[in-house]
Parts: C-alpha cells; structure tokens; sequence
C-alpha cells in the first residue's frame, strides 16, 4: 500500500501533470474553438447537409462539382486579383512608411500614431468611413479626383471598380500593422553598419538597398506570409462594404460559403470550399517559406 | 595618403557637459597616433568627428589639409575599422571587401585585384565565401580591417579594434597590425584601452581625459616625464606609486624617506614612484620602510603590493570600482616590481631602495608636474 501511495503522489506531483495542468484552459480552447470545427467540416465535406436535417454521405461529389461551378471560379479569381494587389501595396507601403517615420522629427509619435489608428478601429467603422469617401456623389474622393480633373468613379457601386476599392479600404486599414513591424525592425537594424556603409561611400539609396532592405529581410518574408493569408481569407470587409456586389463583383471564397453555408443550406459543398481553400493557403505558404529561405538571411 | 588636424573641436551633446572640450590635435602624413584614456573620455567622439559621423559644435577638422566640417563621411575618403567590427552579416567576406569600391565605382579587375591583395596580407583566402557568422572573432577582425585596407584611403580609424579578441590573438593582430602599418604607411589613428597597445603601436599617443589632452608625446616621453598626476596615474602598469611629500629645507620628505631637493621651498608635492624603479634597499641611498601584503608572482617579475608611512595621492585615473588593498589611517598602500629572485613573503618588514633621479614630483594644487 505505501509504495502505490508513493507512486500516485510521485505521478501526481511530476512536472509531466503539473505542466498539463497549466497548459489545459488553452488546450481547451483550442481542441473546442480549433481542432472540433476542423475535422467537423473536413466530415461535412464529404456530405450533403443543411446543417439541420439529417446529413448523408456523397463521397467526394462537393469536390467534383467545384470545377464546374462558375461563382466559385469567379470567387477564385476575385480573390487571387485582390492578394496580388493587396500584399504588396500593403508589404511595400509599409515599408516605405516605415522608413518615412524611422527618423527623429518632431512630433513623430503622433504621426506614427495616427497610421497605427485604423488598425485598431474596428472594420465596421472602416467600411463606413470609405462608404463616406468613395460616395459616388458625395465623397471626398471624387472630390478630390475632380480637382485634378478625374472620375467621377463609381468606386464600390461599380462592378469593374468594386474590387479595387477594398484593396484600397484594406490597404488602408492594414497598413499600420505592417508600418509597426517594420518600424520594430528598423530600430534594430545597428547603426555601425549604417554608418560603416556612410564610409564605405554608399548614398541613401545604396544604403537602402544594400544594407537596410537585406536586414529587414526576415520581417518582409513573414508579413508576405502573414498578410497572403489574411488576403485569401477576405470576408468582414466584403461582406460589409458590397455585399458580394454589385452583382457578384466582389464574390471571394469566403465570402461565397458563407452564403452557401448560410443563407443556402449548403453546408457540405461550402465544408468542401473551405478545404480546397485552405489547400491553396497551405501550398502558397509553403512556396513562400520556400522561395524566402534563399533569398532571406537571418542574422546569426 | 593625407594628415589630419582638428583645430579647438568642441563635441557637446548636451548643454553642460562636453564629450570632446578644445580638442587640438595634428596627425603628420603617415603617422601611427594613439588616443588613450579612460571609459567616457571621447576618444569615440574624436573618431566619428573625423570620420564625419558626428558634427562639431565647434571648431575645424582638415584632412590633407582640406577644411572637410561640411563633407559628408562618404567623400571624406576614410575607412573605419569600428569596435564590433560592423561587418555587414549578409554579404559573403567577399562582398564585404567589395562593397565599398563597388559603391564608389571601382572597375571590376580593379576590385578583383585590390580584394586579393587585401586578403592575401590578411590570409583571408580561403574565407572570401564565407558569412561573417562563420568566422572567429580573429577572422572577423581581420576582415574589418580588410575592408579598410581596400579601399586605400586618405586616413585609417581604428575604434579599439583588438579589444574583444582574447589575450594571445591580441598580441599577434598587435604585430600584424604594426606590420601593415609599416608596410602600407596610412596615416592611422588608434584608439584603445590597453597599456601595451598604447606603448608599442604608435609613433605618439594622445592621453585623454574628459574631454581633454592630458598630454600628447612619444610613448617612451610620456611614460619617463609624464605632465601631470593624470598622466602619471594613467600611463603604466601597474600604476605609479603616489604619496603625499614636503618639500623644504633641500629635501623632500615623505614618511622617514629624505630625497635631495634643489628648488624653492613648496608646502606639499606629491612624490611619484614607478613599482619598478623600487628595489629592496642595498646599503645606503634613500630608501622607505615597507611592510609586504600580498605577493603576485608572475613569472618574469613579482608584483608586491604592501603599505609605508604616508598618504596616498589620487591621481584621477584610479578606476572607479578600485578597492585599495589596505586602508588603515597612517598607512598608504604602495606596490613595487622586484625580480624573481627578490621575491618577499607575506608579512616581511623590509626597505625599499629608490634612485632619487627616477622620483616625479607634481603640484598638488594645479596637479603639474614640477621641473628638477
Ligand atoms: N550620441 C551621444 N549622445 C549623448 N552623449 C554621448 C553620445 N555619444 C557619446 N556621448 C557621451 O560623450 C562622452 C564621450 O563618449 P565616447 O564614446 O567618446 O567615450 P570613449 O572615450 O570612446 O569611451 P569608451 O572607452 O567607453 O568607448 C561620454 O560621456 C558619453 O556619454
Ligand atoms: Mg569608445
């Protein structure tokens, strides 16, 4: 009896119990937020479901009938367009901007401040200032615009101009992140080294190019990563400022299973949507973190 | 090839205090000159004023004669060899050496060349490949400097290059440094921390403090007849001995030690003796009671540390965290050199021999040195 009393106590008390014990709130949620909703819809993938009547087996017919569904070739495409455009616009732009503010001005704080504001302004209050903005008749932009003679545009109500628009509106509401990063990043690149390109006789430019971009490297490469894959899950900002229109202008993936899943009681091929999804996520993080480990150096 | 002047260069980063205070100073064409002196004195300040990474608030800087306050570091056409090197960590060692005559359009087989003669003075042939992070901290100090013989400037900076490499790399990157001095001859200016850099490296060395020259002269003139109890306290390892004295009547007494004394009478000097120039005492000549403490041999020598009669004198160069050996009322602590074979125990009472020529006497007032 003692000795399997100093085993229970032993087990009881060992670092193995006690750390799980720590970890298991965030276990929790992960397993009930995370992990149930992943192998939940992998299995809805492969039925036909309303999600309120009884569900049956298809096999892979959700999968079968993507390719010959236009609204999801046209989703595909919105969405490629908009990361094309989004990452670097936004990767760029905040490097740029980054730079711009990387430099002892007065008043500094307050202007970088003011570009980190709408990363933390919540969408909702984004989508209503650019409704503002981009008002056909009333907005700041075509007013602007038409000082120097351009537009007017239709901007959100036009179905060539829709999509642009949330690049630009999500450019906008990203680009903070992105500037405070490579702000963060920018600090800790040593000054010698600067200085030791200054009198190695390098411009600005030189500097820019040779010294400074190299070192940011490892940040470019994970805000490429980071914001393809906020590019590709697009929806709170479609969803709000278009609806998905005019028509299906501004349809993305996303944004089409949910109103299948939804609105359409198709939750087993919006499940099937949702994989194929994150097949295209995966594959292209792994291209990236392919393409950036050579091109990327990491100080030791 | 060019020299170097900076004319009354006062550095201030702040309103109070300056970092660099009236700073004159001239390099002669092909000199090799040493700046020393304490943590915080401005030696870096001295560098980057030159190097044009800093701005005066006052005074001139020339370069070959050429007023350069308003030249940009690029066209001042300087290199720098910086403390932690500031390798860049990206660029292979050939890049790093390359990149500076790339940035100032060098011809390519003009790069090519210049970049193989650097490294084969360095013996860095078989390292051009490699990444800064795959280099020892000798390796990486001889490409710092590789990158500065490459672009052969007007002038060579050199931040205390040697200072995080270990003891025995030291001694060897000293001689190989003295070498391509010699052999290439560009005006150099050295800045460091050690004793023996100072001592061996240089044509002159510059001792510094505060902001200020404390004295500029030949090693060897500065170490025989330094100016001033900074100087005094600064220059030499260990450091002199400095005991409070009086001077009258034509002599010089310090505890019941009586040195001949020529000048006018002077209440109170302070009495400098080198730990070398003290010997345990033949018979006659001046000499001062001793009690041994602590004994460190070393060797080719024995360092002893131990008290005599008397006040201790500071100098202004005692490191702030120096904790004196022995501190009891009457007694200052005092330590001597001997040879080998004079090693003392622990505890001996003995007398100190000391060759009235080799004392320094100093002001204690304005902290001058007095002529004899
Ligand atoms: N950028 C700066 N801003 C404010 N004060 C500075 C700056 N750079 C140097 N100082 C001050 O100027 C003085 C001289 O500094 P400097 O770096 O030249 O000393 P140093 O002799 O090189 O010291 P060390 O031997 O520790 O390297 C110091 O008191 C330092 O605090
Ligand atoms: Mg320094």
């Amino acid at each position: 009896m003692a000795v399997r009393g100093a085993n229970i106590r032993r087990a009881v008390t060992s670092d193995h119990v006690v750390g799980w014990a720590f970890a298991s709130p965030a276990v929790l949620l992960i397993v009930v937020f995370g992990l149930i909703p992943i192998v939940w819809s992998a299995l809805l993938s492969f039925q036909k479901t309303n999600l309120l009547s009884p569900a049956h087996w298809v096999g892979l017919a959700n999968y079968r009938a993507l390719p010959k569904d236009p609204l999801f070739e046209q989703s595909m495409v919105h969405s490629a367009i908009y990361t094309v455009l989004f990452v670097p616009f936004s990767v760029a732009g905040g490097l740029l901007t980054a730079v711009a503010l990387n430099r002892p001005l007065r008043g500094i704080r307050i202007y970088r401040t003011a570009v980190f504001v709408p990363v933390v302004v919540s969408t909702i209050a984004t989508v209503i200032i650019f409704l503002w903005v981009f008002d056909p008749n009333f907005g700041l932009a075509n007013w602007l615009l038409g000082k120097v003679g351009l537009g007017p545009f239709a901007f959100f109500t036009s179905s060539n101009g829709a999509l642009y628009s949330i690049v630009a509106m999500t450019v906008w509401g990203w680009i903070g992140f992105n500037v405070i990063v490579y702000l963060a990043a920018l600090q800790g690149i040593p000054r010698e080294l600067v200085e030791a390109a200054e009198i190695d006789g390098a411009g600005a430019l030189g500097i820019f190019r040779n010294v400074t971009l190299p070192l940011l490297g490892p940040v470019t490469l994970f805000l490429v990563v980071w914001s393809s894959i906020n590019a590709l899950q697009l929806f709170d900002e479609v969803y709000l400022a278009t609806n998905g229109g005019p028509g299906t202008a501004t349809y993305v993936p996303v944004f089409y299973l949910y109103k299948l899943a939804f609105q359409g009681g198709i939750a087993g091929y919006a499940a099937a949507i949702a994989y194929v999804l994150f097949a295209v996520i995966l594959v292209l993080t792994i291209v990236q973190l392919m393409v950036g480990k050579r091109m990327v150096h990491y100080a030791p | 090839m060019a020299e170097v002047r900076l004319e009354h260069v006062t550095k201030r980063f702040s309103e109070d205090v300056a970092a660099l205070d009236d700073l004159t100073l001239e390099v002669a064409d092909g000199e090799f000159l040493i700046l020393v002196g304490p943590s915080g004195c401005g030696k870096t300040t001295a560098l980057r004023l030159v190097a044009g990474l800093e701005k005066p608030t006052s005074g001139a800087i020339a370069i070959g004669g050429r007023i350069v306050n308003d030249v940009t570091p690029r066209d001042r056409d300087i290199a720098m060899v910086f403390q932690n090197y500031a390798l860049y960590p990206h660029m292979t060692v050939h890049r790093n050496l390359a990149f500076g005559l790339k940035e100032r359009r060098t011809p390519k087989p003009e790069i090519e060349r210049r970049v193989r003669e650097a490294s084969a003075i360095l013996g860095l042939d078989d390292l051009l490949g490699r990444r800064p992070a795959q280099l020892s901290g000798g390796q990486r100090q001889r490409v710092a400097m590789g990158r500065a013989l490459v672009r052969e400037p007007k002038a060579f900076l050199l931040d205390e290059p040697l200072s995080n490499l270990d003891a025995k790399l030291r001694v060897q990157m000293r001689a190989e440094l003295k070498r391509i001095h010699q052999r290439l001859g560009i005006t150099t200016i050295y800045v460091t921390h050690d004793q023996v850099e100072a001592m061996t490296l240089g044509d002159r060395i510059v001792v510094m403090s505060n902001g200020r020259v404390q004295q500029i002269g030949k090693p060897q003139e500065v170490y025989r007849r330094p100016q001033n109890l900074f100087v005094a306290g600064f220059i030499g390892s260990p450091p002199m001995n400095l005991l409070r004295g009086r001077c009258a009547d034509g002599s010089i007494r310090l505890g019941d030690l009586d040195l001949p004394w020529s000048g006018p009478d002077a209440a109170e000097v302070a009495v400098g003796f080198r730990p070398e120039d003290l010997r345990p005492a033949g018979d006659g000549g001046p000499s001062l009671e001793f009690v041994v403490d602590v004994v460190e041999p070393l060797g080719n020598e024995v360092v002893v540390h131990g008290t005599t009669a008397g006040t201790a004198v500071e100098s202004g160069a005692e490191e702030e965290a120096e904790i004196p050996l022995v501190a009891e009322g009457a007694r200052a602590a005092i330590t001597a050199v001997f040879a080998p074979a004079d090693e003392p125990a622990p505890g001996d009472h003995m007398r100190l021999g000391i060759v009235p020529d080799r004392v320094h006497l100093f002001d204690l007032h304005t902290r001058e040195a007095i002529g004899r």
